[in-house]
C-alpha cells in the first residue's frame, strides 16, 4: 500500500482535530493526541483480533513527526521576550530556579520510594510552555508582572530539563564516586555548544549592523523565494546536526536557534507567521497525533498501568504545586497555587524525556503509555484549574482579543 | 480632540507653555521704573489686538511659521501664493483671513489691506520672495517690517531696507518675532484644559481672569474660535492666553486648565562629565540646547576635574544661560549623580501632574562599550539608563536637529516619547519623522500617529510619516545609518527593536540619540 496513505489519514486528522477539541474545549494539541489513540486503538483492535494491519505507518511518518517536534521548540524559543526577562532582572529568575530545584527535589524522592531513577524525576518535574504562553494571552494576563512571573518559572524548568536530560542522556548510569569514569569530554561539550551560540549572535548582530538592506530581503512579505523561510531552517537543522554531533539532545540545539532568532531580529512577526504555517500547518500536527497513533495500548492491558495514572496525576499536581509556594509572599496564597496549576501542565517536553528514557530502556511500554496519559490529562486539567483560581482577577480585566494570537494551543 | 482626552496619554498640548525669549526684553531696567504706566499701556494694546478689527498684521507666507503666527495674532491676514494650501488655511482661519497672491506682488498686496497694516512679516520660504516683499512694505510706510531669511549673509540687504531680518529655526522665529511686536514683554502661551479642570463648563465672561492676560483662541479639534464672552470651555480645548508679563502667563494657563504648568517642558539638563574629553560633546550639545530651550545646565565632575567648572560657567553667564556645578568624589560618581539627579526629580514634584509635563535630561557623551564592560555591566551610559528615570541625550552634533527620527510602535510609554519629541522639536524647529513599522500597525500605534500629527499641526511641527515593511529593528537600522536625521529618539522598553540594537546606536549611532526610559 502506498506510504502516502498514512499521511492521508493523519493530515485528515489535522485538518478535523482543531474544530474538535473546540467542542470539547481542551488544547488542541490534547484534541490530536486523543484523535491519533481513537485511530490507534482501531489499528490496534483491528491488528489485535483479526491480524490485519489496517493501517501500515513506516519510518517516514515517524521521521515527519521528529522534524514536527524540532520545529515545534524551535518555534517555542522564537517566543521568547529578551527585553522582559533582562528588564525585570535576576530576582525572577532565581524564584525560578529556586522552585524548579524544589521541584526536582522532591520529585527525586518521591520517584525513588517507588523504585525509579533520577530520569523519572526529571520526567515529572518538566512544564510546558507551549500550554503557559497561550493561557496566559487568553486571560490576559501575559503583560502584568504576574504574568510574566509565571512564564520565567515555567522557561526557566523548561530549559532546566532541556540542559539536565542532555547530561543525564550522556552518561545514564553515571557513578558519582568515581569522578573518572564520567564523561567529561562530553560534558565539555556544552560550554563549547553555548559557546558557538554566543558566536553566531555576535555574527548575526554586526551583520544586521552592517549589513541590514540584504537582511532586510528576508523579511519581505512579497519574496516569492521565501528566503526568510528557508535561512531559519537552514539555521535551525544547523543547530540540530551541531547539538547531535556535540550529543547534544537535537531539542536543545532547535530551541536554541529559535531563542537566537527572536534574540537577533526581537520581533520577526511576518517571518515568524510563515514558519508558524509551515509548523502548525503540517509537521507540528503530525508529531502530535503520531503521538497518539503510536500510543502502546497493549501496555494497557495490565491493570498496574492504569492504576498507575490517577497516582501519577496527583504526584504530578503536588510537585509543581507545592514549590510554586514560593510565590506566595509575592501574591498570595491563591495565585501562588494557580501559578503551580498552570505550569503542572507538561506536554512536549515531558514526553520527549520519556522518549529518551524509553529509548535508553529505563523506562518500559507501561510507564511510558502512562506519562502520555499524564501529558494529556495535566495539559487539559492545568489550564483548567488556573482558570479557575484566576476567575476573579480576571474579571477585572476583560480579555482582550490578541491582534496576534498564537495560533494554536502549543 | 475628542479622541485623545481619556487621560491616559499626556496630551502634548500639555506640556508646552511658549514662553518667547527673555533676551528680547533687554529694556527691562526702563520698563520696571515706571511699572503702572506700562502695564496700562500694555493693556490697552493687548486690547487694540483682540478688539479693533482693522490694522492687520500682514503676513506674507501660509507655510508652518505663517500658520503659527496666524494663530497668535488674531488680526493676522496671510498672503499665499500655493493655490493648494488656500484651501486648508481658509478651513483654519476663515476666508476672511486668507488671500490667494503673491508677497512681491503689489496688487495682492493692496487686495489683503497693506495700505491699512499695523506690522509686515514675510515668512515664505525664499529669500528672494521675501526680500521683495519687504520692498513693497517699506514702500507703503509700514512701522514694523520683520523678514525671516534663510541665509544669515542676506540680512544686511533687508536692513537696508529697514527690516528686521531673523535667521532662526522654527519655534525660535516665531518666538523672536512675536517678541518683536510686542516689545513690551508680552508672552503668549498654549495650554490644554485637563478633564474635571474647574473651569470646564464655564463661559468665557465669567472666567475671572487676571489683570493683564486676555484669552486669544480656543483651539477645540480642528476648529478655532475666536473667544465670545457666551462661549463654554470644554475639556480638551487648547487655549492661547496673551500676558503681559512672563510671570503672569504660567499661573493664569494654570488657572485655566487646570494643570499646573508651573515648569518648562525643557527644565534641567544635567551633564555628567567623566573626562575632560566630554566637555567638546556633553557640554556644548548641553549648552546649545539649553540655549534655545531657556534650561538650566547642571554641571556634575568628579574631583580632579574642577577647571572645567570655571570654563563652563564662563560660556554660560556670557549666554546668559542658567548654570549650576557640583563636584561628587571620583569613586561614587555615578551613585552620587544618580541620587543627585533624583533627589532634584522629587523636589521639583509640582502637584502630581508631573508626568509628561516637563523633562529633565540628562546629557552624556558616548561611550564606546568594550565586551568586557558589558558582561560586568561598568559602562556608564547603561548604567545611567538604567539607573535614572530621566531621558538621556547621547550627544554627537552640536548643530540644531533640523530632522528626529522616532519610532512609534504600541509600546506602553510610546505616547510620552511622543510628547518629549515634540517638546525637542519645539524647541529646535524640527522635522519629526515618524517610523512605523507594518508589524506595529494596530490600533495604539495608529491613534499615537494621529495624535502626532495633530500636535504637530497646533504646533508647526512637521511630521513625515515612515511607513516600513519588514523587520521594524533592520529597517530602524537603515534608516539611522542613513544620515538623513540629526537626532534618534528610541524608547529603551521599545517593543519592536531590540535592546541589543539600541546600544548599538548608543554606542555607534552616526548621531545623537534620545534614550528615554
Amino acid at each position: 500500500m502506498s506510504e502516502f496513505l498514512a499521511l492521508v489519514v493523519v493530515s485528515l486528522l489535522a485538518f478535523i482535530s482543531p474544530m474538535i477539541a473546540r467542542r470539547m474545549r481542551v488544547p488542541v494539541v490534547v484534541g490530536e493526541i486523543l484523535l491519533g489513540m481513537l485511530v490507534g486503538f482501531t489499528v490496534f483492535l483491528a491488528h489485535h483480533f483479526q491480524g490485519r494491519d489496517l493501517l501500515p505507518t513506516g519510518p517516514e511518518l515517524a521521521f515527519l513527526a521528529e522534524i514536527g517536534f524540532i520545529i515545534l521548540l524551535f518555534l517555542a524559543g522564537l517566543e521568547i521576550d529578551f527585553n522582559n526577562i533582562e528588564d525585570r532582572g535576576l530576582g525572577p529568575i532565581g524564584t525560578g530556579l529556586a522552585v524548579f530545584a524544589v521541584t526536582l527535589g522532591i520529585a527525586y524522592f518521591t520517584v525513588r520510594a517507588f523504585g525509579f531513577g533520577f530520569l523519572s524525576a526529571l520526567v515529572l518535574s518538566t512544564t510546558s510552555v507551549g500550554i503557559v504562553v497561550p493561557t496566559l494571552r487568553e486571560l490576559a494576563l501575559s503583560r502584568t508582572g504576574f504574568g510574566q512571573d509565571l512564564l520565567m518559572t515555567a522557561l526557566v524548568a523548561d530549559f532546566g530539563t532541556m540542559l539536565l536530560l542532555t547530561v543525564y542522556s550522556l552518561s545514564p548510569d553515571v557513578d558519582l564516586t568515581d569522578l573518572g569514569s564520567l564523561p567529561w569530554l562530553e560534558y565539555a561539550f556544552i560550554p563549547a555548544f553555548f559557546g558557538v551560540y554566543y558566536v553566531v549572535y555576535r555574527f548575526g548582530g554586526m551583520l544586521m549592523w552592517h549589513q541590514p538592506h540584504a537582511l532586510s530581503r528576508l523579511f519581505k512579505s512579497e519574496d516569492p523565494m521565501e528566503r526568510g523561510v528557508r535561512a531559519s531552517l537552514a539555521l535551525m537543522f544547523g543547530f540540530v546536526v551541531l547539538s547531535e554531533a556535540l550529543r547534544i539532545e537535537a531539542i536543545l540545539g532547535a530551541f536554541l536557534a529559535g531563542t537566537l532568532i527572536s534574540l537577533l531580529f526581537r520581533q520577526a512577526s511576518l517571518l515568524q507567521e510563515k514558519l508558524y504555517g509551515l509548523g502548525y500547518g503540517f509537521f507540528v500536527p503530525i508529531f502530535f497525533i503520531h503521538l497518539g497513533l503510536d500510543f502502546r495500548f497493549a501496555a494497557f492491558a495490565e491493570r498496574e498501568a492504569l492504576l498507575l495514572v490517577p497516582g501519577l496525576v496527583v504526584v504530578g499536581f503536588g510537585l509543581k504545586i507545592l514549590p510554586s509556594l514560593l510565590w506566595a509572599p509575592r501574591y498570595g496564597l491563591r495565585r501562588a497555587v494557580a501559578m503551580g496549576g498552570l505550569n503542572s501542565s507538561r506536554l512536549t517536553l515531558m514526553i520527549a524525556a520519556a522518549t529518551i528514557g524509553r529509548d535508553l530502556g529505563i523506562l518500559d511500554d507501561t510507564l511510558y503509555s502512562a506519562v502520555i496519559v499524564l501529558a494529556i490529562a495535566t495539559s487539559t486539567l492545568g489550564p483548567v484549574l488556573f482558570r479557575v483560581l484566576m476567575k476573579d482577577d480576571v474579571l477585572s480585566a476583560p480579555p482582550t482579543p490578541e491582534p496576534k494570537e498564537v495560533p494554536r494551543a502549543e | 480632540m475628542p479622541s485623545d482626552s481619556h487621560g491616559l496619554r499626556p496630551d502634548p498640548a500639555d506640556v508646552e507653555a511658549v514662553v518667547p525669549d527673555e533676551k528680547a526684553a533687554v529694556d527691562k531696567e526702563a520698563t520696571a521704573k515706571d511699572e503702572e504706566a506700562v502695564e496700562s499701556l500694555a493693556a490697552a494694546q493687548a486690547e487694540d489686538i483682540i478688539k479693533r478689527p482693522p490694522e492687520p498684521v500682514l503676513i506674507i507666507g501660509g507655510g508652518r511659521v505663517g500658520r503659527a503666527l496666524m494663530r497668535r495674532f488674531p488680526t493676522g491676514v496671510v498672503v499665499e501664493s500655493d493655490p493648494g494650501k488656500i484651501g486648508q488655511l481658509k478651513d483654519a482661519f476663515g476666508p476672511g483671513r486668507v488671500h490667494h497672491g503673491s508677497g512681491a506682488n503689489e496688487e495682492h498686496l493692496l487686495r489683503a489691506g497693506i495700505a491699512t497694516a499695523r506690522a509686515f512679516v514675510a515668512v515664505t520660504n525664499t529669500d528672494e520672495t521675501n526680500h521683495k516683499a519687504v520692498r513693497l512694505a517699506g514702500e507703503h510706510g509700514i512701522p514694523k517690517v520683520i523678514a525671516r531669511i534663510e541665509d544669515p549673509e542676506q540680512a544686511p540687504r533687508f536692513v537696508a531696507l529697514g527690516a528686521e531680518p531673523v535667521a532662526a529655526p522654527l519655534t525660535a522665529c516665531i518666538n523672536m518675532i512675536t517678541n518683536l511686536l510686542s516689545p513690551e514683554r508680552r508672552v503668549i502661551g498654549e495650554g490644554v484644559i485637563a478633564d474635571g479642570a474647574p473651569t470646564v463648563g464655564l463661559r468665557i465672561a465669567d472666567l475671572a481672569l487676571p489683570e493683564g492676560t486676555i484669552l486669544v483662541s480656543i483651539l477645540r479639534g480642528d476648529h478655532l474660535i475666536t473667544p465670545q464672552d457666551s462661549e463654554r470651555l470644554m475639556a480638551g480645548d487648547v487655549v492661547t492666553i496673551l500676558a503681559e508679563e512672563k510671570e503672569r502667563l504660567v499661573p493664569t494657563l494654570t488657572q485655566v486648565t487646570g494643570r499646573d504648568l508651573t515648569l518648562n517642558p525643557l527644565d534641567r539638563l544635567y551633564v555628567p562629565l567623566v573626562r575632560s574629553g566630554a566637555f567638546s560633546t556633553a557640554f556644548r550639545e548641553a549648552f546649545v540646547l539649553a540655549q534655545y530651550a531657556n534650561a538650566e545646565v547642571f554641571l556634575a565632575v568628579p574631583n580632579g576635574l574642577e577647571e572645567l567648572i570655571g570654563e563652563a560657567e564662563r560660556l554660560c553667564s556670557l549666554n546668559s544661560v542658567p548654570f549650576q556645578a557640583r563636584i561628587f568624589p571620583r569613586k561614587t560618581f555615578l551613585a552620587d549623580f544618580v541620587a543627585q539627579v533624583q533627589r532634584e526629580d522629587q523636589t521639583d514634584m509640582h502637584g502630581g501632574l508631573k508626568e509628561g509635563m516637563f523633562f529633565e535630561c540628562v546629557v552624556v557623551e558616548p561611550q564606546e562599550t568594550s565586551l568586557w564592560s558589558r558582561v560586568i555591566g561598568r559602562n556608564f551610559v547603561d548604567r545611567l539608563i538604567k539607573g535614572l528615570d530621566h531621558p538621556v541625550l547621547i550627544a554627537r552634533n552640536l548643530k540644531p536637529y533640523k530632522n528626529i527620527l522616532l519610532v512609534i510602535d504600541n509600546s506602553s510609554r510610546a505616547a510620552l516619547n511622543v510628547a518629549h519629541t515634540i517638546d525637542i522639536a519645539l524647541v529646535y524647529g524640527s522635522d519629526i519623522t515618524a517610523l512605523m513599522p507594518e508589524t506595529e500597525s494596530g490600533a495604539g500605534a495608529n491613534d499615537l500617529l494621529r495624535y502626532l500629527k495633530r500636535a504637530g499641526r497646533i504646533y508647526g511641527v512637521a511630521v513625515h510619516e515612515r511607513q516600513v515593511k519588514g523587520n521594524p529593528t533592520l529597517e530602524f537600522i537603515k534608516e539611522v545609518k542613513s544620515g538623513d536625521y540629526d537626532l534618534i529618539v528610541m524608547d529603551w522598553h521599545a517593543r519592536s527593536v531590540k535592546r541589543d540594537i539600541i546600544r548599538r546606536v548608543i554606542e555607534y549611532g552616526p548621531r545623537s540619540t534620545l534614550v528615554l526610559p
